[in-house]
């Protein structure tokens, strides 16, 4: 163990004192392999920087805690500007390269001590790495999910198309929390408006299963219970088809064929009429 | 049937089910295999709705499971869907087949629908086991 800790302080220092070439080689290599566009020079040579003495460190140290806290960093500065999975890849691998070659050149005419020379370093460039590729993809996963989140708030919008009138225009598919959403959305806005009618438009819907016409006839019962009444149009012919085949019975549900025949409804149940100037 | 050994069938790859997200997947590979063979708006969407009512079962109940889709060209044309999962099955496969018979409060025509909306259906369960739902609709 002693014989280890003196060789890992040898190599440690040996890195530190080659630090300035090992920067301007990482720098050289990854401009060669055209990998920084999109970073000026000084952000290059900062991240060059930061991503040596992160990794002297965690190998000074044993300790993983600044590769973790670098990976988070970087890997949000590197998605907010757009920078590629390939470069992340590539910054790490660039590194080792050097590094690699490196040790070679000083200790490559000894085969014993530069094969324990890597048994050295090489781990721990390795963990290193895993942590700024996992970094990177949970950060890319973390914003597929706030888009998801922000698609689902976007795709359940109430209007109010006239005074005591809502309308909910659906699109794409009517997954369970979705619907739940729109439930909770719309029996609000509801309240809030005292609206009396409600215009569900289905047109956007590619299909309707069971599931949907569930949510439907549920969505149907909680807007009566609030004393308003609910309107549903846009269901296509195919669509009319295949619920009769289905067995679902919508007999309960006042349907339309278009969203105007829906607004005209509601009118009429508002005692309302259109005229002409 | 006459002709039927010498049908062959043409199948994409099975479809894994695990989550909602492959359900809506394999309902839109459905649809367009069905509207490449010719099949009608109507058609596709009686499929299309066949398909979503089998795979969502399989989520439900099972968790997982594989939809095959295969297209029939022979004597006679058509498409034909296996939804197969080692899940829990099903004890009572007649009681299953009614209207409106659900164990988790939904309206219970998944299956007694999706018999309507095919040309042919057969089921195969055995409690413990799992189930396989075959469903053919002929163009």
């Amino acid at each position: 163990m002693a014989k280890n800790d003196a060789l890992l302080r040898e190599v440690v220092s040996f890195f530190k004192g080659n630090a300035e070439t090992i920067k301007k080689q990482w720098i050289k290599t990854m401009q060669a392999r055209q990998l920084l566009m999109g970073m000026d020079v000084d952000q290059v040579k900062k991240e060059g920087e930061r991503i040596l003495n992160t990794y002297l460190e965690c190998l000074e140290t044993g300790d993983f805690t600044a590769a973790e806290t670098y990976s988070k960093e970087y890997a949000d500065r590197a998605i907010q500007s757009g920078i590629g999975s390939q470069q992340i890849i590539m910054d790490m691998l660039t590194l080792e390269g050097i590094l690699n070659q490196l040790t070679y050149d000083e200790y490559g005419k000894e085969a014993e001590k530069w094969h324990q020379v890597m048994e050295t370093w090489l781990p721990t460039s390795d963990t290193m790495f895993g942590f700024v590729s996992k970094a990177f993809v949970e950060g890319r996963e973390k914003i597929a999910k706030q888009q998801q989140e922000a698609l689902m708030e976007l795709s359940t919008p109430v209007v109010r198309v006239w005074d005591k009138v809502l309308s909910v225009p659906l699109i794409g598919t009517l997954d369970s929390p979705r619907t739940q959403l729109l439930m909770e959305v719309l029996l609000q806005r509801i309240v809030d408006t005292q609206s009396r009618v409600v215009i569900v438009d289905i047109s956007g819907i590619p299909g309707v299963d069971t599931l949907v016409a569930n949510h439907l006839v549920r969505t149907v019962t909680a807007t009566r219970l609030l004393g308003a009444e609910c309107i549903v149009t846009g269901v296509s012919s195919q669509i009319a088809q295949t619920l009769v085949h289905l067995g679902v019975d919508l007999s309960g549900i006042t349907t339309r064929a278009s969203m105007s025949d829906g607004l005209a409804m509601a009118f009429e149940i508002l005692n309302l009429r259109v005229v002409s100037k | 049937m006459k002709g039927f050994k010498q049908m062959e069938a043409k199948s994409i790859p099975s479809i894994e089910i695990a989550s909602t997200e492959e359900i809506v997947a394999v309902r839109q590979k459905v649809r367009k295999l069905a509207s490449d063979m010719g099949f009608g708006a109507v058609d596709q969407t009686r499929i299309a709705t066949a398909v979503s009512e089998l795979a969502r079962n399989i989520y439900q109940y099972a968790g997982k499971g594989e939809v095959t889709i295969s297209s029939l060209e022979g004597d006679r044309r058509g498409i034909q869907i296996v939804c197969e999962d080692s899940g829990p099955g099903i004890a009572d496969i007649e009681l299953a087949m009614t209207d409106g018979y659900s164990t988790v409060k939904s309206l219970g025509l998944g299956l007694p629908g999706a018999r309507r909306l095919m040309d042919e259906f057969e089921i195969e369960s055995e409690p413990g086991k799992g189930t396989r739902v075959t469903i053919t609709k002929w163009l």
